[in-house]
Formats: structure tokens, C-alpha cells, sequence
């Protein structure tokens, strides 16, 4: 049993769903060329930026693993978001890469290879950046689609159902109005969503209380809840893999780098990241603190065999009639945000440097139905591989193997292109081949069982430092190899 | 916490009333771009 209400927070629910398709749909006619669609004609402002940024990296998703940390590891689970504003915002002041990027005005990073490594690392980037980002996007739609069902105590039947549905609402304006749409619609989703996450966390702290939260933490979880060098299930190779993870997520994500390159200049790129990443922080404490609760008021029966369910069970319960549409609406606008975000920017590098070789010539109009089309495949996608992908593990551990398959790669190219002379072809094909090879082959071996409990004693942690070292090492190899071997040749 | 929940909201706000005035002047220049 759940206190959601079909009247009330059924209506606050469909008033939200209308007002964001609405504003969507209708800023499609400021979208003329592919620049406005893609990148929104390079004229995103600053606050615009962080909302937008906000709202994109703060899905469904996001909630519920960040909730699952907080009731597995306690406050130590918020070592993701403090790691990734700290990357934000040291990023943001020096524009370390992101300066260089802006400035070279391009629509992707992969365009930004093409002019030091040539046009093969820029198709073979845009392909790793493509197949990382959509196995990485594929378990969105189950979960944001299992939350709803838990909260709102829809039949499981209909999850894949409110998977479509909501799927098809984020694709009609996406399609339509592209990065103008997903902009737009972020700002009314941050707004949305900072709302029912105040009301809710709020609510919280009233009626559980702070002190019952850190009793609860202290007590599953002792010292560990508290600090993630002395939690067993962390340690430092969990603090410096997601240093590692959460830097490069912002110099690589291609998601996240897009409001860099739809910024009006660089220091306006700049400023957006230096204002989020205050927002990165609440990304993660927030629902943090939902999980703890949970940890607080339920019983481990309650809860069940998936902690990633423990805070949608203690939601549906706990919140009255009318927050509990505010919830819904709060946390469909996280996810329609980052669903939207996440489909155009996949689909800008197939269009921008996967069908590079074959788009000379072509007109405005046409590369405009063309994007549109990836689009479209995108979620079509994303339908079928969000529904029969069977998630393995706790859900930030696969998100972390599935993203280091291209952002250690991608992170090591744009930084060598942006400030390494000696960075070439070879070196950059090295770093994208060890840096595929490595989290895939850790994947693979991870379902066979012969080799399972040795990937099991290595860990994911292990595992993504190594990546990171590797394609790092693979960079510099291969830089040095070339001009060394070309000499002996001549 | 109360203090904490204090800052976040006034910062939401903020950004929230600044991002609004950042759309309007964003699709004015779009649109006086495309006359």
C-alpha cells in the first residue's frame, strides 16, 4: 500500500507532464540549423547553464543509487558528489580543458581530435563515446520505471508501460526543439524537482529527526558510515576511483561538456561550472539522507532483498497525499532531464563525427531530419536494451564500469590534445583501445563463471584505477613510439 | 540542517529567477538572429 492518490497527486503529476511537454514543444521554432538544435546556437547564459547542468545529472537513477549508498554506506556514501563538485569546481576556475575546448568551437569532443589526431581517432572516439553512453543510459528507463512502481504501488505489469510512455513525452520534444527543448525543459525541471527534494527532505528532518538519522548511521554502520577509509566496503581504492571517475566525468562527459559548448564563451562555461558544482554536493546528500532514513525506519524485511528499494518503500509509506505527487512530479523532471540530455548527446556524435565521411553537402533542413531520425533510433534503443538488460550488482558500480569505458580514454585524449605537444595518432589509438578493452574485458569476465571469483577479488574499484593508468601509459607509449620508429625507418 | 536547508533554497531561487531572465534573452537573440 502506498498513500499516492490518482485525484490529487495524480492531477499535480499530469499538470507537471503537461506544462514541461508544452514548453518543449513550443520553443521548436527557434530551432533553424543544426547549431540550434545541437548546441542551442552557442547563446546558453550562465544560470540557464547551471540549472541545466543541474537538472541533467540528477536523474532517477541518480536518486536511487545515491539512496542505496546512503543506506549501505551511510553518509561515507556521499564520496561520489563531494569528488565530483570538488572536480567542478577547480575545473571551473582554471578551465583546465574546458577553455580549449570552448574556444576551438566545436559541437563534440571527438571534432576537437580531428585536428590533432586526424579524422580516424574522431570517428573511432565518437564510436567509444556512443556505445559507452547508451550502455551506460540503458538501465535508466528500468529503474526510474521501478521507482514509480514502488512509490506509487503500480502493478510491476506496467512498469515497462510507464517506461514507454514516459520515454515517448521526453522523445516527441526532444526531437522537436533539441538542445533549445532540453534546455528550456531543464529549467522548469530544476525548479520542479528543488522543490519536491526541499519539501521532502524537509519533512524528513521534522518528523525523523537529525539525531535519529546519525544514531541509525552509528549503528549498522559505525565508524564506516562516516568514513570511507575505515567503511569495508570502500576504501581508498573507492575514494581515488571515483576522483578519478568523477574528473573525468566532467572533462569527457560528453553530456556534461555540451553546456560548455552551447555556452556563449568560455568564461561563461566556466562560471556554469563553477555554480553547479555546489548543486553536485546536493545531488548526492540529498538522497543520501533519504536512503539513511529509510535505514532509520525500516526493517531489513521491510526493505527486502534490494537496498536500492529500501527508499521508494519508506517513501510510499511516509509521505502524505499531496507530497506524494510532488515527489512523482519532483522525480519524473529528474529523469525526463536526463533522458532528454542524454538522447541528444549521443545522438550529436553520430551525427557530428560518426557520419562525418558522409554528410558533405548536405543541407540545414536535411541535417536537421537527420538528427531528429538518431533521435528517434535512440529511444527505440533504449526501449528495448532498458528493458531486457538484467542489472547485475549494485547499480553505481555498473554505472562506474559501463562510463570508464570511454571516459578513461577520452579524458586521456582531450587532456593530451589540449596540452600535450607530443600527443599523436598512436598514442591516442593506444588510450581508446586499452581503454575499451580493459572495462569490457572486466565485464565479460565477470559473467563466466570460471573467472568470476577472480574478478570478484579484484574488485571494480582495482579495476577502474588500472584502466585509467593503462590508457594513460598507452598515450605516452604510443606518442613516444611513432616519431621513434619513423626515424629508424628513415 | 536548518541552516543548510536555508542556503540551498535561497541558492535554488536565485538560480531559478536568474535562469528565467537567461531564456527570455536567450530566445530573443534567436529570434532577432533569425530576422
Amino acid at each position: 500500500m502506498t498513500n499516492f492518490s490518482w485525484g490529487l497527486d495524480g492531477s499535480i503529476v499530469g499538470l507537471y507532464l503537461l506544462g514541461t511537454m508544452l514548453a518543449g514543444v513550443w520553443v521548436r521554432r527557434y530551432v533553424s540549423r543544426v547549431e540550434d538544435f545541437l548546441v542551442a546556437g552557442r547563446e546558453m547564459s550562465i544560470y540557464l547553464g547551471i540549472a541545466s547542468l543541474a537538472a541533467t545529472e540528477f536523474g532517477i537513477v541518480t536518486c536511487m543509487y545515491t539512496a542505496q549508498n546512503g543506506y549501505e554506506k551511510g553518509f561515507a556514501g556521499a564520496v561520489p558528489g563531494l569528488a565530483q563538485a570538488a572536480a567542478m569546481l577547480v575545473i571551473g576556475w582554471t578551465g583546465f580543458v574546458i577553455k580549449p575546448l570552448r574556444n576551438a568551437g566545436v559541437i563534440t569532443i571527438p571534432e576537437m581530435f580531428e585536428k590533432r589526431f586526424g579524422p580516424r581517432v574522431r570517428w573511432a572516439s565518437g564510436l567509444v563515446i556512443v556505445l559507452g553512453g547508451l550502455l551506460n543510459m540503458g538501465v535508466f528507463l528500468r529503474t526510474g520505471g521501478e521507482f514509480l512502481v514502488v512509490v506509487c504501488g503500480f502493478n510491476a505489469r506496467y512498469l515497462e508501460l510507464a517506461m514507454t510512455v514516459l520515454l515517448l513525452g521526453v522523445a516527441l520534444y526532444t526531437i522537436l526543439g533539441g538542445m533549445l527543448s532540453v534546455l528550456v525543459t531543464d529549467f522548469l525541471q530544476f525548479v520542479v524537482m528543488s522543490a519536491g527534494m526541499l519539501i521532502v527532505t524537509g519533512l524528513i528532518l521534522t518528523q525523523v529527526g537529525w539525531g535519529n538519522l546519525l544514531e541509525a548511521v552509528q549503528r549498522h554502520h559505525g565508524a564506516g558510515g562516516f568514513n570511507p577509509f575505515v567503511n569495508p566496503t570502500m576504501g581508498w581504492p573507492y575514494v581515488v576511483f571515483n576522483i578519478l571517475l568523477n574528473t573525468a566525468a566532467c572533462l569527457a562527459w560528453q553530456a556534461v561538456i555540451a553546456r560548455i559548448l552551447a555556452a556563449r564563451d568560455a568564461r561563461t562555461g566556466q562560471r556554469v561550472f563553477t555554480g553547479t558544482a555546489f548543486f553536485f554536493v546536493c545531488r548526492f546528500m540529498i538522497p543520501g539522507i533519504w536512503g539513511i532514513a529509510a535505514l532509520a525506519t525500516l526493517s531489513p524485511a521491510e526493505v527486502g532483498g534490494n537496498t536500492l528499494h529500501a527508499m521508494p518503500k519508506f517513501l510510499s509509506t511516509f509521505l502524505p497525499m499531496g507530497l506524494m505527487g510532488v515527489l512523482v512530479a519532483a522525480m519524473l523532471a529528474a529523469d525526463m532531464s536526463t533522458d532528454s540530455s542524454y538522447m541528444l548527446t549521443w545522438s550529436s556524435v553520430i551525427y557530428n563525427d560518426l557520419l562525418a565521411p558522409f554528410r558533405r553537402g548536405w543541407s540545414e533542413r536535411k541535417g536537421l531530419v537527420v538528427n531528429r531520425a538518431i533521435v528517434a533510433l535512440i529511444g527505440v534503443f533504449l526501449l528495448f536494451y532498458g528493458l531486457w538488460y538484467p542489472l547485475q550488482g549494485d547499480l553505481w558500480t555498473y554505472l562506474g564500469v559501463t562510463g570508464t569505458i570511454y571516459l578513461s580514454s577520452m579524458t586521456v585524449l582531450i587532456i593530451s590534445c589540449c596540452y600535450w605537444r607530443r600527443a599523436n595518432n598512436w598514442g591516442a589509438a593506444a588510450a581508446i583501445t586499452l581503454g575499451a578493452l580493459v572495462p569490457v574485458g572486466y565485464l565479460v569476465l565477470e559473467q563466466v563463471p570460471a573467472t568470476r571469483p577472480w574478478t570478484a577479488k579484484i574488485g571494480p574499484y582495482y579495476s577502474g584505477i588500472a584502466t585509467y593508468a593503462l590508457v594513460a601509459l598507452g598515450m605516452i607509449a604510443g606518442s613516444l613510439l611513432k616519431p621513434l620508429l619513423q626515424r629508424r625507418a628513415a | 540542517m536548518a541552516l543548510v536547508m536555508l542556503w540551498y533554497s535561497t541558492i535554488t531561487i536565485y538560480v531559478a529567477c536568474r535562469g528565467s531572465k537567461d531564456i527570455r534573452g536567450m530566445l530573443q537573440r534567436l529570434r532577432d538572429r533569425r530576422e
